[in-house]
């Protein structure tokens, strides 16, 4: 199984946690919020759809809506694998960041 | 809150829901039109309507760059699938890639042959607007056509014209010797040459200056390879150099060397005003030793046809009068250079142009052998891939989506035909220096020259790798599954038919290559052996040449036939294989205007017998008749014919020289022959002149012969120490006359062997995957009792019939080429049947044997293992 590249990762967090609300604009905000960079929606959905082909997500087809003049939202979801993904990156990185020792800036005094 | 409704969709929405075709697309769509309409409510309509188009934009950029990281992707999934399929069948995918790569390389050395063929003398600045003057028309009744004019003529033209803007002569200076301190070599590639041919043609000055290197008389100017062979490194500039014995000449330039696909070629060249001070004769009128090679740089723009034209009435002026004695007509026409080389087969052409139609078969050739290639390599991969049909049936049942399928057989295939493209230019790149030698010609593989040469065979790789996929790749995919599992292999009649004709065509070219090269061979051994009308064996032959030696050359008979090893020696102007001069005679009882223009050599008493040239009727020149030197000729038998004498003994000849007396028919030789053995023997008259002689001919005891080299060398130099020695054995300058042919036969048999690898290539692979497929059948039958030698021969039965349906096709092909290539000799071998018979049966053999371990294999093998799998 490749790795997932870090954008990949949360776009498949952000899916995980906007739970049945998880479409492109949301997908979207959320990302933005928490990274602070400026993406284009674009830039989303490739990615996403790329994400669908691996397997981590399913996509389905919402209700039409009249916001979006008469058509509808394609809202993602997490698979098991997706998820299985996500936890096992996790647990490689928890072993990175697992007791490390204290960081020494220059200048500063050892803790 | 309502959203306005969308009255006209926007377009540039539209575009990009096009674009994004696919599944997904509407939530990019409607999610862009969502935050639009937020936009517009927020920022306003001008606003919004910018933000939107930028986004569309970004959208495709995204797009874009997502299709390319995929393909890429996908391009290394590719790379693995194909790592592990090469693991899976090593043997296989090495036969497959050999054999493409050995096709293509072939094709690659052709191509560059023939490009190079094509491009001679294009690489002059100006090679459109220059032309040679050839001349041509009739002279005493014989028509004439040649490649060179005499020395009056391009400059008068050229005064006359205006459209003509320059010109330029050179004439050849045959063998001479060049000395330089002690190093000294006899040089054959000597022109004069003006000092016009520096603006005229492409031939970079790296040392001198073109306007003046060649202006004053006495000058030199060296090729690169030239100057290093006479000054090694150091500068030749302003020195000496001897040539002909006393001639001074001081080097004035060095140029690079001549190019390989010029049709002029030199090592030297010596300035013009040199010869014409000497020769103002041959420059004061427009008749007389037409020797001289006349090139024209006509004006940007000007038409040829209309240059060619304004010729006649200048002949009429310059020779008109001449012409009206003689009877006959000059004509002047204009060859363009770039089309001297493979279209002007004229007289005293400087060069020996080849035949173009060699440049056609040879582009056949490789397109056979890559099409041999191709179709083995499609066969192959099609009789794998029906292997495969399991593989494939068992993928759809899980579901492949077709497109996939067909994406992966077509990207396998295609990869492997890169890989062997990559691997044929190795191979070009390797067989170089064989090609070269086989071809007689120095050529590089012009990628560069030719830019267009490596996407076209990128291109080429592209169209093979799509081809051989494409069956595999549209068929397969269609199949229902369960169909295909069941078969266990898909190999239907009607596939099984294409495979046999195409395996049969494979043996159709190879034999009629094989039977090809074994005619070609045959004609060489023939050509050479034939009998020439004299003794060829053991005859050095020394030139003469210069006026010591030629003086004193009775001496030089004399003290030579003291050594031990000299047999006899005689002496003429013309020695066989030199043809002969050419001249008008007039036969007694001829009017002046119906004299014949003959070949002319002069020679002494004694080279009839040195060479063993036989007497038809009467006798040979003999110290008997002391009358003999300078009123006895001899004519050979063609000659006889064509003068209609019922007795030629005792009647008169006079060649027409201005200076020769009537000479007296003593006797007529049987035919020899003088010139080429490709031709037929011309008349010929001998005249008894022994002081107009050229070179000796020294018939040696056969023995050893670096010794009687140096005898020979000694003596010389005793007699003559004021000429070089010069001296070649006869039999091998005559045997160099068939460079051509031997080239081409060499050619052939490559060619031949190529054919021959692929296909047993093609054959050893298909006989793999007909053995795997028949093991069920062989199984069997051996249980029902069948011994391995009627297993061999079932097995091999399909490929004797093959073979001989190739043989009908051929043999009949082969006859034909063979008596076209044949026609040009006047002296040619019969077509012998042996050939085709050897021909089929060591096919058949070769055949036989590759199929033969897997049939061995099968017939060998336990029934048990075979039927296990039912």
């Amino acid at each position: 199984m490749s790795e997932l590249t870090r954008f990949e990762e949360q776009i498949l967090l952000s899916v995980w946690r906007l739970q049945h609300d998880a479409y492109g604009i949301s997908i979207y905000h959320h990302i933005r919020e928490l990274t602070g960079k400026k993406l284009a929606i674009s830039g989303i959905y490739f990615p996403l759809e790329r994400l669908v082909k691996k397997g981590y997500l399913t996509a389905f087809k919402g209700k039409p809506e009249p916001v979006r003049g008469g058509q509808s939202k394609r809202y993602y979801r997490l698979t098991d694998i997706g998820a299985d993904v996500l936890i096992r990156s996790k647990r490689i990185q928890d072993k990175f960041w697992h007791n490390l020792p204290g960081i020494k800036f220059a200048g500063e005094e050892t803790p | 809150m309502n959203a306005p409704r969308n009255r006209n969709p926007h377009i540039g929405l539209a575009f990009l829901a096009r674009l994004l075709r696919r599944k997904g697309g509407y939530g990019l769509i409607g999610d862009l039109q969502e935050m639009h309409n937020h936009r517009i409510q927020t920022e306003g309509r001008i606003r919004a309507a910018l933000w939107l188009w930028g986004q569309i934009l970004l959208a495709f950029g995204h797009a874009l760059v997502d299709t390319l990281s995929w393909s890429v992707f996908m391009f290394g999934s590719y790379l693995k699938i194909t790592y592990r399929l090469f693991k899976r069948n090593k043997l296989y995918s090495i036969i497959n890639i050999m054999g493409l790569a050995v096709g293509m390389a072939c094709c690659i050395l052709i191509l560059s042959y023939v490009l190079t063929e094509l491009s001679f003398d294009r690489f002059h600045a100006h090679s459109s607007r220059i032309h040679r003057l050839a001349v041509n028309g009739t002279l005493s009744n014989r028509p004439f056509n040649l490649a060179c004019t005499n020395g009056a003529q391009a400059p008068g033209v050229s005064r006359d014209i205006p459209e003509i803007e320059n010109f330029a002569r050179f004439a050849q200076l045959g063998r001479i010797p060049v000395q330089y301190l002690d190093r000294q070599y006899f040089e054959s590639d000597i022109l004069w040459a003006e000092p016009s041919i520096f603006e005229i043609f492409s031939f970079p000055l790296i040392k001198g200056d073109p306007a003046t290197a060649l202006t004053p008389a006495f000058c030199a100017v060296l090729t690169e390879s030239t100057a290093e062979r006479y000054f090694g490194e150091k500068d030749p500039i302003g020195k000496i150099l001897t040539i002909n014995d006393h001639e001074r000449y001081s080097v004035t330039g060095v140029m690079a060397d001549v190019p390989e696909n010029s049709h002029l070629r030199f090592d030297m060249l010596l300035s013009f005003k040199t010869y014409q001070d000497r020769n103002p004769q041959d420059f004061s009128r427009w008749m007389g030793n037409f020797a001289f090679y006349s090139y024209l740089l006509l004006r940007e723009g000007a038409d040829p046809a209309r240059v060619e034209a304004k010729f006649a009435p200048l002949v009429e002026k310059n020779i008109g009068p001449i012409l009206k004695i003689v009877g006959g007509e000059i004509i002047f026409r204009l060859q363009p250079l770039e089309s001297i080389h493979l279209h002007s087969h004229l007289m005293g052409e400087i060069s020996s142009n080849p035949d173009p139609a060699y440049i056609t078969i040879f582009s056949v050739l490789a397109l056979f052998i890559l099409a041999l290639a191709c179709i083995n390599f499609m066969n192959l991969a099609t009789a794998r891939s029906a292997g495969r049909g399991r593989e494939v049936g068992i993928r759809k049942v899980h579901g492949a989506a077709r497109g996939r399928l067909v994406r992966q057989f077509l990207g396998e295939a295609t990869i492997q035909s890169f890989l062997s493209l990559g691997l044929a230019v190795i191979i070009a790149e390797i067989a170089l220096p064989v090609f070269r030698a086989a071809s007689g010609r120095e050529m590089t593989i012009p990628y560069l020259t030719f830019p267009w040469l490596i996407p076209a065979l990128l291109v080429l790789a592209l169209a093979v790798g799509a081809a051989a996929g494409c069956y595999p790749a549209f068929v397969l995919s269609s199949f229902q599954p369960a169909a295909v599992l069941r078969s266990g292999s898909g190999g239907s009649s009607g596939r099984k038919r294409f495979r046999a004709l195409l395996v049969t065509f494979q043996f159709t070219i190879s034999i009629a290559l094989l039977i090809g090269t074994g005619i070609i061979y045959r004609q060489l051994h023939y050509l050479k052996n034939k009998n020439l009308g004299f003794d060829k064996r053991h005859v050095m032959v020394l030139r003469l040449n210069n006026e010591d030696a030629r003086n004193a050359a009775d001496v030089l008979k004399q003290e030579l036939r003291t050594l031990p090893i000299v047999d006899s020696v005689g002496a003429a102007s013309h020695v066989p294989g030199w043809g002969a001069g050419h001249n008008a005679v007039l036969p007694e009882g001829f009017k002046t205007e119906d004299s014949l223009l003959m070949g002319i050599i002069h020679v002494d008493m004694d080279y009839l017998s040195t060479l063993g040239i036989e007497i038809a009727t009467g006798r040979p020149f003999s110290r008997d008749f002391p009358s003999d030197p300078g009123k006895a000729a001899l004519i050979n038998q063609t000659a006889a014919l064509s003068f209609g004498w019922d007795n030629p003994l005792g009647k008169t000849l006079q060649e027409l020289d201005g200076v020769s007396l009537p000479c007296t028919v003593v006797g007529i030789i049987k035919n020899y022959h003088f010139s080429n053995a490709r031709n037929a023997i011309e008349p010929l008259v001998i005249f008894c002149m022994p002081k107009q002689v050229s070179s000796l001919v020294v018939r040696l005891v056969p023995g050893n012969l670096p010794e009687q080299i140096r005898s020979l060398q000694q003596k010389w130099r005793e007699i003559v120490p004021s000429a070089a020695y010069d001296g070649f054995f006869l039999d091998t300058s005559l045997d160099s006359q068939y460079r051509s042919e031997e080239r081409l036969g060499r050619l052939f048999a490559i060619f031949t062997g190529l054919a021959v690898f692929i296909g047993c290539l093609g054959l050893f692979g298909m006989a793999s995957f007909t053995a795997e497929r028949r093991t069920r059948e062989v199984g069997i039958r051996k249980v029902l009792g069948a011994s391995p030698s009627e297993m061999i021969l079932l097995l091999s039965r399909e490929l004797v019939g093959l073979i001989l349906v190739a043989n009908l096709i051929a043999w009949p092909t082969a006859f034909l080429a063979a008596r076209w290539w044949l026609r040009d000799f006047a002296y040619r071998t019969r077509i012998d049947p042996l050939i085709f018979i050897v021909s089929a049966l060591s096919l058949l053999g070769i055949g036989w044997l590759t199929t033969a371990y897997q049939s061995a294999k099968a017939a060998f093998s336990d029934p048990v293992d075979s039927i296990k799998y039912e």
